[in-house]
Formats: structure tokens, C-alpha cells, sequence
């Protein structure tokens, strides 16, 4: 248990094992508050929060949980976690949790937190675990923001709600693009971000279920 | 049969062996001709600034992917190109069309392998992408019937050349009248009969890379496609013609696959059955 | 076994294996007792902060469009704090309920409580809501004595959501001084422009309430006059859920009898 290896779980999750573009999970709140950045940084605050909580306190009792049983302690324990979350934004940034709805609620469901409590905070110490749990959500976190960064400059021309371009609707010349503020446009934009990360790394490519014969290829390998 | 021997002539003719791709793409420009020059007529001169700039974005996307995977140029991005342009109002900001219409080559075909790999015609998810992110785009007004028209020799010319399929335009026949029958209240008014969905059957739902791949599925494309241009058509309250045809085309794309593989496996099923 | 030692107790406990029965309840009650307690307590600490808010973001909507409207906040700077009058309206019979605290009415509580409630027929339903509550607020700008504003409040399907406004009309209780959509989630970019200061805009001083006190606006694409207002482009079914609103809660099935009984005691 060296200190390099303890920031090998905060690090690796950041890039090489995304828990978006690689593990493919969480997708679902990734498209539904990525219309601006304030909520995606909201968002990716209360998701890493949890998921690094959530993940210390299961390792702590995982010596004692029933495998019988397990799937509902984790549960239970996100899932109190997310409400205390949830509470915390009504209470203290209204505004706020009125513009990401449901979404906060849904960290219970969303697969990231459960997936790293079963696959990892189960079965290591509470400091990896912790660790593990954080670099996960700063995975997260990071797929969010570019997201965010990037609906939000091009589909209302604003960062942080602070107008950068000057729209077409304030006599300005930038002209927004309405797709950026829907969901099927997040789905887009992570997916060029796999296509780049997985050029940039060619060990994160999946084998292919079945190859098409090259018919056209002039030049089969 | 006198059309097809000429046509394959032409397009012997005009293929470069081994480098690119011509007889398919080829034929559809022809049929794509006659509409053109009526459009030319009827929009002004700037359709040909808009038909450059869709061909060129086409191209630029085509040429790169091609020669990035050592792969035969298909010239089908002429026809994308053209009828992305057609389609769109002719006053259309040139740099959007070049938006949309990179977007609809690389994550409608180029993204899945090119053509013939997608299940998506290049140019419904360019136009898809430029209505959804430009909502005031709107089609042009008239109906412009003429051009409808003089599409039709070309429609016939596509179908004997097996590059349009019967069972896909008999399927849009159904689906539409069928639909106008039941949908009494609420008819999208004369202006869906228009150039627009004309060219949007035979080069969008008719579209036969894309397309579905077994004959059930073909019918149930065209009925789909059909139906949804009613559908649509009524609850856009007439007010464009393109718009409609293109969603209808990309909800159809969407569900065919599935109709393929549904028929795919009833065919299975019965010569099991039959074979044992 | 005669010294009770709970260290060594919770030592033994935890040394049994997982799954016995008695360890894995143990567990499992331990557990959800912790969580149960940690979420309570939030929530009964924070409660007070919450409501607050709550009361809040729906009081700052009235004074965003009280000050929309021209001269009101002289006028509300002049008058004293009690400017504003709220009261329970019985929309049926369109008389002012007495005996009841008017600003501790929860509409949305109404709507879903059978007896506070009257389920319209479809015919009716134009802002597709299905039950309209009995009892509605309005609240009254008073000045000399005598209303200058009248604001009700209602809510109305949207495309994709429920949208909900407070409408201020004017003394003359046949035009609009302004609308304020206070709550939707209309699709983010097309229909939530319903919301922007620029398209409530032009509802202000539009006549929506003809001679013959019937309600009447529509969708117009260039609107010449009154009775008729431009949607947002690109957002046809937001806009004509606003309409509707608009249409419902000042028609005969929402505050209709309030506002003629208010129209006959009006000079």
C-alpha cells in the first residue's frame, strides 16, 4: 500500500479508466444538466461528494455486511447520502436545485456511485476506497464540465451565465445553435470526446463484436 | 432496358477504375438534373452558391475519409450535397449549410464507416441538424409543383435501375393515403405537396444505402415514412414542407433496422420450421 | 458472565461471521437506524431554510412583475407596506372567501384534493389541467382605497411541462399590465423563452377581455392589435400554453365571475 499506488486510484479513473467515456456509465444526468455550466458544476460537486463519502463509509463496514445483503446496505447508505445532498442544495442554493429538478435525487440510481461501491469500496481499505471514489467523480466531473463548456458557449453564447458572445438576438453576430440545448447534442459531443480519447489511447478501443468483410478495401491489411 | 445499357456506358465512361465510385451516384444526379434546372428558375441564382457550398463541405469529408481509410470514393456525396442544398431555403447562411452539412457526413455516414455502413442518409441528418439548431429555418414558401414533376422520369429511370425501390414509394402511397384517410380533422394543407417532398422521397426515404435490407422491410419503411409526413405534416401546421419530410425520413431510418431484423427472423423461423 | 462489558460485547459481535442471521439484522438494522437518523436530522434543520426559500423565489416573481409594470413602483414606494391586499376568491361564485388565511392557501394541494376541487370536463379544460382548484388567491394593489391591480394567478399545459403565471390586469379589468411566468420546464433554449422579460413583454397593455366580458387572445403571426399575440418562434406549443392560461383563468370556469362581480362594483 505505497503512496504511488494510492494516487494511482485517484489518477487513473481521471483519464485512462473514465467512468463516462470508457466505463460508459452515468450517461444519463450527463445529458440532462449539461445545458450550462453552473449546473454541471453543481452536479459534478454533489456526484463526487457522495461517490467519495459513499465509497469510504461502505469499505469501513464491508467486513461485516452479509454478501446476502450487501447490495441494499449500499444502497441504503447512497441513497442517504443523496437526500442529505439534496436537503443541503434546497437549504442553501435554491435557485440552484430548482434548475437541476430531479437530477440530484437520481445519484441514487446513477451507476457510477453503485459501481464503484460493489467493484471497489467492497473489497479495499477506506483510504484507496476514498481515493478511488474522489478520482472517479473528478472523471466524472471532468466529462461534465467539457460538456457543459461547450453547450453552453455554443447553444447560448454564455459561460457561467456570462454572455461572451454577443447573439444575434442582443444585435450581436454570434448566432446560437438550438441543438446545443438539447439532449441528443451531449450525446454527440461525449461521443467525439470517446473517438479523441480513444485515438489518443488505442488501448481503451473495445474489440469488435464482428468484423465486416472488407469488400471495398483496396489495400486489407 | 435501352436506359440502363446507356447509363452504365456513361458511367464506364466516367469512372476513374479502382479510385472512385461513380455508376449509382451517377444516375441520381441524372435524375437530380431536371428538378435542378426547374429550381434554378424558380429560387434565382444564389441556388447555385448554395449547391457549390453543399457539394464542396460533401466533398471535403468524402475525399478526406476515403484516403484516411485507403478506402473506394463513393461519389454519392454529389447527390448528398445537392439535395441537402435543394432542400434548404435558398437564402440559407452559407456557413450554417457547411455546419450541418459536415456534421450529417461525419456523424451521419463517415462516423459508421461510410456509405453503405450507416443507417442514416448523410443528408437527413445534415438537414435534421440545421433544423433543430436553426429552428427559424424554414422551407421556401411556394409549392413549386413544377419541379415536382419533372422529377418523375427520373423517379421512373431510378426504379428501373433498381436504385429506387417500388416496394419503398408503394409503402410511402399506402402509409400517406392511408393516413390522410383516417387524420380527416387536422390535414396538413397544399403545401406539402411540394418539390421538397418529392426530392425528400426519392433521395431521403428512398435512399437505398441506408435503407432497410429485406423486402418486408422496405414496405414497412415506405409506410412509415409516409405515415409520419402526414402525421408531421399536420402538426407543423403546414408550415414547411422540407422540415416534415426530413423527420419523417430520420423516424423512418430509425425503426427500419428494426423492421430488417424482425423479418429477418420470421424468415428464419419458417425455413426452420419447413427444414427442421 | 457476571461484568457487562460493552467494548467486549461489540469486540464479539463483530468477530461472528457475516452470515448468520443474527449478524447480518444486526447489521442491516444498524445501518438503516444510522441513515435514518442522519437524513431526519437534515431535513428537520434545514426545514425552516427551505420553506423560506421557497416563499421567497414566489414573492421575488410578484416584485419582478410589479416592477414590470410602468409607474407601479413609484406607486408601491408611495403606499405603505400593506399596498398589496391578498385574498381567497371562491371562483364558483366568484365572492371573496372570508375567515381564512389567504396567503397560506396551497393551490397545488387544492388541485390534488378531491374536495377542494372540480374536475372539468374536456370541453372546458382549455388549459388541460383536469382539476381546477375551487378556491384561488388574488391579490389586489390597492391605492386610494381602491384596486389599481388586480393579479390572479394560474397554470396551463405547455408542450412539456406545466407553466405557471401570475396575470396583473389593469383597473379597467379587460387589459393586461403584465405576465409573469413563474414556474416551467419547457424544452431549454425554444420554449423557456416564454419565460424572458422580452416575449412577457408583450402581453403588457394587450386588451384580452372584449365588450362582452368574453376572454378571446390567439396566436397571431404579426399581431395588428389586441385580442392577439406573437409566439415565440420555433416554440408554437409553449407560447399557446401561455394563451390558454391566459384564456382559462380569466374565462368563465376560472376567475369569469370573480372579475364581472369586480366589474359591476368598479365605477
Amino acid at each position: 500500500m505505497t503512496a504511488q499506488a494510492n494516487l494511482r486510484h485517484l489518477v487513473a479513473p481521471i483519464l485512462d479508466a473514465n467512468p463516462i467515456t470508457l466505463q460508459i456509465l452515468g450517461i444519463c444526468s450527463a445529458l440532462a444538466v449539461t445545458t450550462s455550466l453552473a449546473t454541471s458544476l453543481t452536479m459534478s460537486v454533489a456526484l463526487t461528494v457522495v461517490l467519495a463519502s459513499s465509497s469510504t463509509l461502505i469499505s469501513l463496514i464491508r467486513n461485516h455486511v452479509a454478501s446476502s445483503i450487501r447490495l441494499i446496505v449500499q444502497i441504503t447508505i447512497i441513497a442517504s447520502l443523496v437526500i442529505v445532498t439534496d436537503q443541503i442544495l434546497k437549504a442553501y442554493a435554491y435557485e440552484m436545485s430548482q434548475r437541476l429538478s430531479i437530477f440530484v435525487g437520481l445519484i441514487i440510481t446513477n451507476c457510477v456511485v453503485l459501481g464503484r461501491a460493489e467493484g471497489f469500496a467492497m473489497r479495499n481499505p477506506p483510504l484507496p476506497s476514498f481515493l478511488d471514489g474522489l478520482g472517479n467523480g473528478l472523471g466524472y466531473s471532468l466529462i461534465l464540465m467539457i460538456v457543459g463548456f461547450i453547450r453552453e458557449l455554443f447553444g447560448t453564447g454564455a459561460l457561467f451565465g456570462w454572455p461572451l458572445l454577443a447573439t444575434v438576438a442582443q444585435g450581436g453576430w454570434f448566432q446560437p445553435l438550438g441543438l446545443m440545448l438539447l439532449a441528443p447534442s451531449a450525446f454527440f459531443i461525449i461521443g467525439f470526446l470517446i473517438w479523441t480519447i480513444r485515438t489518443l489511447k488505442p488501448e481503451q478501443v473495445e474489440e469488435p463484436e464482428f468484423r465486416v468483410p472488407s469488400s471495398g478495401a483496396r489495400a486489407a491489411p | 432496358m435501352a436506359t440502363l445499357t446507356a447509363s452504365a456506358a456513361i458511367s464506364r465512361a466516367a469512372s476513374l477504375p479502382g479510385l472512385v465510385q461513380t455508376r449509382p451516384a451517377l444516375l441520381l444526379l441524372v435524375a437530380l438534373a431536371a428538378p435542378m434546372v426547374v429550381l434554378f428558375f424558380e429560387r434565382g441564382g444564389r441556388l447555385a452558391l448554395v449547391l457549390a457550398v453543399g457539394i464542396l463541405v460533401a466533398a471535403f469529408w468524402s475525399v478526406i475519409f476515403a484516403f484516411a481509410r485507403k478506402r473506394v470514393l463513393d461519389a454519392h456525396f454529389l447527390v448528398a450535397g445537392a439535395v441537402s442544398a435543394a432542400l434548404l431555403p435558398v437564402d440559407v447562411p452559407l456557413w450554417q449549410l457547411a455546419m450541418s452539412l459536415s456534421f450529417g457526413m461525419v456523424v451521419g455516414e463517415q462516423i459508421f464507416g461510410g456509405r453503405g455502413f450507416s443507417f442514416l442518409s448523410p443528408a437527413v441528418a445534415a438537414l435534421a441538424f440545421q433544423f433543430f439548431s436553426f429552428p427559424a429555418t424554414y422551407a421556401p414558401a411556394g409549392p413549386e409543383t413544377l419541379a415536382a414533376l419533372v422529377l418523375v422520369p427520373g423517379m421512373l429511370l431510378l426504379v428501373v435501375a433498381d436504385l429506387v425501390s417500388w416496394r419503398v414509394l408503394v409503402g410511402f402511397a399506402v402509409g400517406f393515403g392511408l393516413w390522410m384517410l383516417l387524420h380527416q380533422s387536422g390535414l396538413p394543407d397544399g403545401s406539402i405537396f411540394s418539390a421538397s417532398l418529392a426530392l425528400g422521397l426519392v433521395f431521403l426515404v428512398a435512399d437505398p444505402a441506408p435503407g432497410p435490407a429485406t423486402n418486408s422491410g422496405r414496405y414497412v419503411h415506405g409506410f412509415l415514412a409516409g405515415m409520419l409526413v402526414v402525421v408531421l405534416g399536420a402538426a407543423a401546421d403546414g408550415a414547411a414542407a422540407a422540415r416534415t419530410v426530413v423527420f419523417a425520413a430520420l423516424l423512418a431510418s430509425i425503426f427500419t433496422p428494426l423492421a430488417d431484423r424482425i423479418a429477418v427472423l420470421v424468415n428464419v423461423n419458417r425455413r426452420r420450421r419447413r427444414h427442421g | 458472565m457476571a461484568d457487562f462489558n460493552p467494548v467486549r460485547l461489540w469486540r464479539r459481535f463483530l468477530a461472528m461471521p457475516n452470515d448468520t442471521s443474527t449478524k447480518t439484522f444486526a447489521v442491516a438494522f444498524m445501518v438503516a437506524s444510522v441513515s435514518a437518523v442522519a437524513v431526519a436530522v437534515t431535513a428537520v434543520t434545514l426545514r425552516p431554510l427551505q420553506a423560506e426559500n421557497v416563499a421567497a423565489g414566489q414573492a421575488e416573481r410578484m416584485q419582478e412583475m410589479l416592477a414590470s409594470v410602468p409607474g407601479l413602483a413609484d406607486l408601491l414606494a408611495d403606499a405603505d407596506a400593506d399596498a398589496i391586499e391578498t385574498r381567497l376568491v371562491d371562483l364558483d361564485t366568484g365572492e371573496y372567501v372570508t375567515g381564512v388565511d389567504a396567503g397560506a392557501h396551497d393551490v397545488d394541494a387544492a388541485a390534488s384534493d378531491q374536495q377542494a376541487s372540480t374536475a372539468l370536463q374536456p370541453a372546458d379544460d382549455v388549459a388541460g389541467i383536469g382539476n381546477r382548484p375551487d378556491r384561488m388567491p388574488v391579490h389586489l394593489v390597492i391605492e386610494n382605497g381602491a384596486p389599481v391591480l388586480v393579479i390572479v394567478q394560474g397554470y396551463a399545459s405547455g408542450y412539456q411541462s406545466t407553466i405557471r403565471a401570475y396575470i396583473a390586469l389593469e383597473s379597467d379589468l379587460e387589459t393586461i399590465a403584465a405576465i409573469s411566468i413563474y414556474d416551467q420546464a419547457e424544452t431549454p433554449g425554444l420554449g423557456t423563452r416564454i419565460a424572458e422579460p422580452d416575449w412577457q413583454e408583450r402581453w403588457a397593455g394587450k386588451r384580452v377581455i372584449d365588450e362582452d366580458g368574453t376572454v378571446r387572445v390567439s396566436l397571431g403571426e404579426a399581431p395588428t392589435g389586441d385580442f392577439e399575440i406573437d409566439g415565440v418562434t420555433g416554440a408554437t406549443r409553449s407560447s399557446m400554453g401561455v394563451v390558454n392560461l391566459v384564456n382559462f383563468w380569466l374565462g368563465d370556469h376560472g376567475y369569469g365571475p370573480y372579475l364581472a362581480r369586480l366589474r359591476v362594483q368598479m365605477p
